[in-house]
Protein backbone atom coordinates (compact mmCIF):
# COMPACT_ATOMS: atom_id res chain seq x y z
CA UNK A 1 0.00 0.00 0.00
CA UNK A 2 1.09 3.35 -0.71
CA UNK A 3 0.40 6.34 1.73
CA UNK A 4 0.54 10.08 0.98
CA UNK A 5 0.33 12.04 4.15
CA UNK A 6 -0.43 15.87 3.01
CA UNK A 7 -1.72 19.15 3.98
CA UNK A 8 -0.66 22.45 1.84
CA UNK A 9 -1.01 23.82 5.63
CA UNK A 10 2.01 22.78 7.85
CA UNK A 11 2.55 22.11 11.28
CA UNK A 12 -0.37 19.89 10.93
CA UNK A 13 1.14 16.87 12.18
CA UNK A 14 1.88 15.42 9.33
CA UNK A 15 5.23 13.84 10.23
CA UNK A 16 4.12 12.57 13.54
CA UNK A 17 1.18 10.47 11.59
CA UNK A 18 3.97 9.09 9.05
CA UNK A 19 5.79 7.56 11.94
CA UNK A 20 2.67 6.13 13.57
CA UNK A 21 0.99 4.99 10.42
CA UNK A 22 4.63 3.74 9.55
CA UNK A 23 4.64 1.99 12.76
CA UNK A 24 1.27 0.36 12.11
CA UNK A 25 2.19 -0.69 8.92
CA UNK A 26 5.84 -2.14 9.67
CA UNK A 27 3.58 -4.81 11.97
CA UNK A 28 1.93 -6.01 9.38
CA UNK A 29 5.16 -6.29 6.56
CA UNK A 30 8.78 -4.64 5.68
CA UNK A 31 7.52 -0.61 5.27
CA UNK A 32 9.45 2.28 4.27
CA UNK A 33 8.61 5.92 5.17
CA UNK A 34 9.81 8.37 2.48
CA UNK A 35 10.72 12.07 3.83
CA UNK A 36 10.48 14.73 1.36
CA UNK A 37 9.53 17.51 3.68
CA UNK A 38 12.05 20.23 3.40
CA UNK A 39 12.60 20.21 7.42
CA UNK A 40 13.18 16.55 7.50
CA UNK A 41 11.13 15.87 10.69
CA UNK A 42 10.74 12.22 9.97
CA UNK A 43 14.26 11.66 9.38
CA UNK A 44 15.37 13.56 12.72
CA UNK A 45 12.82 11.53 14.01
CA UNK A 46 14.44 8.18 13.34
CA UNK A 47 17.93 9.80 12.98
CA UNK A 48 19.01 7.21 16.33
CA UNK A 49 18.22 4.33 14.62
CA UNK A 50 15.20 3.30 17.29
CA UNK A 51 12.41 2.91 14.48
CA UNK A 52 10.98 -0.08 13.72
CA UNK A 53 11.47 0.62 10.50
CA UNK A 54 13.39 2.06 7.41
CA UNK A 55 13.40 6.24 6.93
CA UNK A 56 14.56 7.58 3.94
CA UNK A 57 14.47 11.02 1.99
CA UNK A 58 13.05 11.14 -1.55
CA UNK A 59 16.62 11.35 -2.77
CA UNK A 60 17.89 7.81 -1.38
CA UNK A 61 14.28 6.05 -2.02
CA UNK A 62 14.63 4.33 -5.12
CA UNK A 63 18.41 3.02 -3.55
CA UNK A 64 16.21 1.95 -0.96
CA UNK A 65 13.47 0.02 -2.73
CA UNK A 66 15.97 -1.68 -5.06
CA UNK A 67 17.52 -3.19 -1.78
CA UNK A 68 15.02 -4.27 0.19
CA UNK A 69 11.65 -5.41 -0.65
CA UNK A 70 9.01 -3.21 1.18
CA UNK A 71 4.90 -3.60 0.97
CA UNK A 72 3.92 -0.89 2.23
CA UNK A 73 5.46 2.95 1.55
CA UNK A 74 4.88 6.10 3.49
CA UNK A 75 5.27 9.50 1.47
CA UNK A 76 5.89 12.15 4.10
CA UNK A 77 5.25 15.83 2.03
CA UNK A 78 5.91 19.20 2.77
CA UNK A 79 3.61 21.45 3.68
CA UNK A 80 4.55 23.91 0.77
CA UNK A 81 3.48 21.17 -1.48
CA UNK A 82 2.56 23.00 -4.55
CA UNK A 83 -0.84 21.89 -6.13
CA UNK A 84 0.61 20.20 -9.06
CA UNK A 85 2.63 17.94 -6.98
CA UNK A 86 -0.63 17.27 -4.65
CA UNK A 87 -2.33 15.92 -7.99
CA UNK A 88 0.69 13.57 -8.79
CA UNK A 89 0.99 12.77 -5.73
CA UNK A 90 -2.93 11.71 -5.48
CA UNK A 91 -2.44 10.19 -8.42
CA UNK A 92 0.46 7.88 -7.26
CA UNK A 93 -0.56 6.70 -3.98
CA UNK A 94 -3.42 4.57 -3.08
CA UNK A 95 -4.17 6.71 0.02
CA UNK A 96 -3.98 10.07 0.89
CA UNK A 97 -4.58 11.43 4.35
CA UNK A 98 -4.71 15.07 5.04
CA UNK A 99 -4.13 15.85 8.89
CA UNK A 100 -5.73 18.61 10.22
CA UNK A 101 -5.17 20.23 13.91
CA UNK A 102 -9.07 21.17 14.54
CA UNK A 103 -8.90 25.10 14.20
CA UNK A 104 -10.33 27.76 13.06
CA UNK A 105 -7.05 28.81 10.88
CA UNK A 106 -6.15 25.11 9.93
CA UNK A 107 -9.40 25.07 7.62
CA UNK A 108 -7.71 27.90 5.02
CA UNK A 109 -4.98 25.33 3.81
CA UNK A 110 -7.19 21.83 3.95
CA UNK A 111 -9.79 24.06 2.27
CA UNK A 112 -7.01 24.95 -0.22
CA UNK A 113 -6.07 20.91 -0.40
CA UNK A 114 -9.10 19.47 -0.80
CA UNK A 115 -10.28 21.97 -3.78
CA UNK A 116 -7.33 20.84 -5.36
CA UNK A 117 -7.85 17.16 -5.34
CA UNK A 118 -10.89 17.41 -5.89
CA UNK A 119 -10.96 16.52 -9.71
CA UNK A 120 -8.43 13.25 -8.69
CA UNK A 121 -9.61 10.06 -8.53
CA UNK A 122 -7.76 9.63 -5.29
CA UNK A 123 -8.81 8.53 -2.16
CA UNK A 124 -8.42 11.28 -0.03
CA UNK A 125 -9.43 11.18 3.62
CA UNK A 126 -8.77 13.78 6.33
CA UNK A 127 -7.69 12.89 9.75
CA UNK A 128 -8.45 15.01 12.93
CA UNK A 129 -5.16 15.61 14.45
CA UNK A 130 -4.37 16.70 17.90
CA UNK A 131 -7.96 16.87 18.70
CA UNK A 132 -7.59 18.21 23.07
CA UNK A 133 -10.16 16.06 25.30
CA UNK A 134 -11.46 19.42 26.80
CA UNK A 135 -12.29 21.32 23.49
CA UNK A 136 -14.14 18.51 21.77
CA UNK A 137 -16.27 21.09 19.97
CA UNK A 138 -13.64 22.01 17.71
CA UNK A 139 -13.56 18.95 16.72
CA UNK A 140 -17.44 18.45 16.02
CA UNK A 141 -17.47 22.07 13.79
CA UNK A 142 -14.42 21.02 11.90
CA UNK A 143 -16.12 17.21 10.96
CA UNK A 144 -19.12 18.99 10.13
CA UNK A 145 -17.80 21.68 7.99
CA UNK A 146 -16.09 18.63 5.90
CA UNK A 147 -18.91 16.53 6.23
CA UNK A 148 -21.03 19.87 4.32
CA UNK A 149 -18.26 20.05 1.43
CA UNK A 150 -18.57 16.56 1.01
CA UNK A 151 -14.55 15.45 2.19
CA UNK A 152 -14.24 12.12 3.83
CA UNK A 153 -13.25 11.99 7.40
CA UNK A 154 -11.61 9.37 9.56
CA UNK A 155 -13.80 7.90 12.11
CA UNK A 156 -10.93 7.58 14.44
CA UNK A 157 -9.49 11.20 15.80
CA UNK A 158 -6.04 11.60 17.43
CA UNK A 159 -6.08 12.95 20.37
CA UNK A 160 -3.84 16.01 21.60
CA UNK A 161 -1.04 14.23 23.72
CA UNK A 162 2.07 14.96 25.22
CA UNK A 163 3.26 11.26 24.81
CA UNK A 164 3.69 11.99 21.03
CA UNK A 165 6.14 15.22 21.50
CA UNK A 166 8.00 12.70 23.89
CA UNK A 167 8.03 10.46 21.44
CA UNK A 168 9.88 13.02 19.10
CA UNK A 169 12.02 14.09 21.50
CA UNK A 170 13.50 10.75 21.92
CA UNK A 171 13.48 9.57 18.16
CA UNK A 172 10.88 6.50 19.45
CA UNK A 173 7.22 5.56 18.73
CA UNK A 174 5.15 6.11 21.06
CA UNK A 175 4.40 3.11 22.38
CA UNK A 176 8.40 2.87 23.32
CA UNK A 177 7.69 6.35 25.50
CA UNK A 178 7.33 6.40 29.22
CA UNK A 179 4.45 8.20 29.75
CA UNK A 180 0.81 7.28 31.32
CA UNK A 181 -0.68 8.27 28.39
CA UNK A 182 1.68 7.07 25.79
CA UNK A 183 -0.69 3.40 24.95
CA UNK A 184 -3.36 5.43 24.67
CA UNK A 185 -1.54 7.69 21.95
CA UNK A 186 -0.30 4.53 19.90
CA UNK A 187 -4.09 2.89 20.42
CA UNK A 188 -5.69 6.30 18.29
CA UNK A 189 -3.40 5.30 15.71
CA UNK A 190 -3.92 1.42 15.63
CA UNK A 191 -7.39 2.17 15.49
CA UNK A 192 -6.52 4.23 12.28
CA UNK A 193 -4.86 1.46 10.92
CA UNK A 194 -7.28 -0.66 10.94
CA UNK A 195 -9.74 1.99 9.75
CA UNK A 196 -7.64 2.36 6.72
CA UNK A 197 -7.09 -1.56 6.01
CA UNK A 198 -10.43 -2.56 7.12
CA UNK A 199 -12.83 0.55 6.87
CA UNK B 1 4.00 11.40 -14.03
CA UNK B 2 7.88 11.71 -13.70
CA UNK B 3 8.53 15.58 -14.79
CA UNK B 4 8.49 16.85 -10.62
CA UNK B 5 9.98 15.61 -7.63
CA UNK B 6 6.42 14.65 -5.95
CA UNK B 7 5.14 12.54 -8.87
CA UNK B 8 8.87 11.21 -9.34
CA UNK B 9 8.45 9.80 -5.17
CA UNK B 10 4.92 8.42 -6.33
CA UNK B 11 5.88 6.93 -9.55
CA UNK B 12 9.20 4.71 -7.67
CA UNK B 13 6.63 3.91 -4.95
CA UNK B 14 4.58 2.16 -7.39
CA UNK B 15 7.09 0.31 -9.73
CA UNK B 16 9.06 -0.47 -6.73
CA UNK B 17 6.97 -1.50 -3.61
CA UNK B 18 6.24 -5.18 -3.02
CA UNK B 19 9.06 -6.18 -5.35
CA UNK B 20 11.87 -8.11 -4.39
CA UNK B 21 15.16 -6.70 -3.95
CA UNK B 22 17.90 -7.14 -6.27
CA UNK B 23 20.65 -9.19 -5.71
CA UNK B 24 23.72 -7.67 -4.09
CA UNK B 25 26.70 -8.19 -6.43
CA UNK B 26 28.06 -11.27 -4.81
CA UNK B 27 31.58 -11.04 -3.21
CA UNK B 28 33.86 -13.64 -5.23
CA UNK B 29 35.69 -15.00 -2.20
CA UNK B 30 34.46 -15.30 1.98
CA UNK B 31 31.42 -16.93 3.70
CA UNK B 32 27.93 -15.31 3.41
CA UNK B 33 27.13 -12.52 5.59
CA UNK B 34 25.39 -13.62 8.94
CA UNK B 35 24.07 -11.96 11.99
CA UNK B 36 27.09 -10.44 13.48
CA UNK B 37 27.49 -8.46 10.53
CA UNK B 38 23.88 -7.44 10.16
CA UNK B 39 23.19 -4.00 11.91
CA UNK B 40 19.70 -4.97 12.98
CA UNK B 41 21.56 -7.47 15.44
CA UNK B 42 23.58 -7.44 18.34
CA UNK B 43 25.54 -9.01 20.75
CA UNK B 44 23.83 -10.27 24.21
CA UNK B 45 25.68 -11.82 27.16
CA UNK B 46 23.19 -13.04 29.55
CA UNK B 47 24.25 -15.63 32.51
CA UNK B 48 21.62 -18.33 33.30
CA UNK B 49 21.86 -21.49 35.08
CA UNK B 50 23.95 -24.27 32.82
CA UNK B 51 21.00 -27.09 33.77
CA UNK B 52 18.48 -24.78 32.37
CA UNK B 53 21.00 -24.07 29.46
CA UNK B 54 21.66 -27.66 28.16
CA UNK B 55 17.73 -28.47 29.01
CA UNK B 56 16.42 -25.62 26.70
CA UNK B 57 19.34 -26.33 23.99
CA UNK B 58 18.13 -30.27 23.86
CA UNK B 59 14.48 -29.31 23.31
CA UNK B 60 15.15 -26.53 21.34
CA UNK B 61 17.57 -28.62 19.00
CA UNK B 62 14.65 -31.63 18.61
CA UNK B 63 11.53 -29.60 18.19
CA UNK B 64 13.62 -27.14 15.53
CA UNK B 65 16.07 -28.65 14.06
CA UNK B 66 18.63 -26.19 12.31
CA UNK B 67 18.07 -23.19 14.19
CA UNK B 68 20.44 -21.94 16.89
CA UNK B 69 19.95 -20.80 20.21
CA UNK B 70 19.79 -17.02 19.36
CA UNK B 71 16.66 -17.52 17.25
CA UNK B 72 14.95 -19.74 20.83
CA UNK B 73 16.18 -16.14 22.78
CA UNK B 74 14.73 -13.89 20.34
CA UNK B 75 11.07 -15.48 20.30
CA UNK B 76 11.26 -15.68 23.82
CA UNK B 77 11.66 -11.69 23.95
CA UNK B 78 9.24 -10.91 21.30
CA UNK B 79 6.55 -13.06 22.80
CA UNK B 80 8.07 -11.05 26.15
CA UNK B 81 7.54 -7.19 24.96
CA UNK B 82 4.30 -8.62 22.79
CA UNK B 83 2.90 -9.46 26.29
CA UNK B 84 3.82 -6.71 28.32
CA UNK B 85 2.09 -4.11 25.82
CA UNK B 86 -0.84 -6.04 25.68
CA UNK B 87 -0.95 -6.01 29.28
CA UNK B 88 -0.36 -2.03 29.89
CA UNK B 89 -3.31 -1.69 27.43
CA UNK B 90 -5.57 -3.81 28.95
CA UNK B 91 -5.18 -2.10 32.14
CA UNK B 92 -4.86 1.52 30.68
Amino acid sequence: MIICLANSKGGQGKSTAAIHLAAFFQKQAATLLVDSDHVRASLAWGREGKLPFDVVDESDQEAAMRRRRYDHVVLDTPGSIDPRGLKELAAGCNLMVLPAIPEAIAMDGLAYTLHHLKDTKADCRVLLNRVRHNRPKEATELRAALDAMGAKVFKTEIPDLAAFDKAAAQGVVVYDVNDPRAMRAWDAFEALGEEIMYG
Amino acid sequence: MGENKYARMAEIAQQLHGTEPEPAIASKRGRPPGKRSNPNFERLTVLVKKQTRKDAQRIWEDTEPGRDMSELVERLLVNFVRDHRENVRAVG
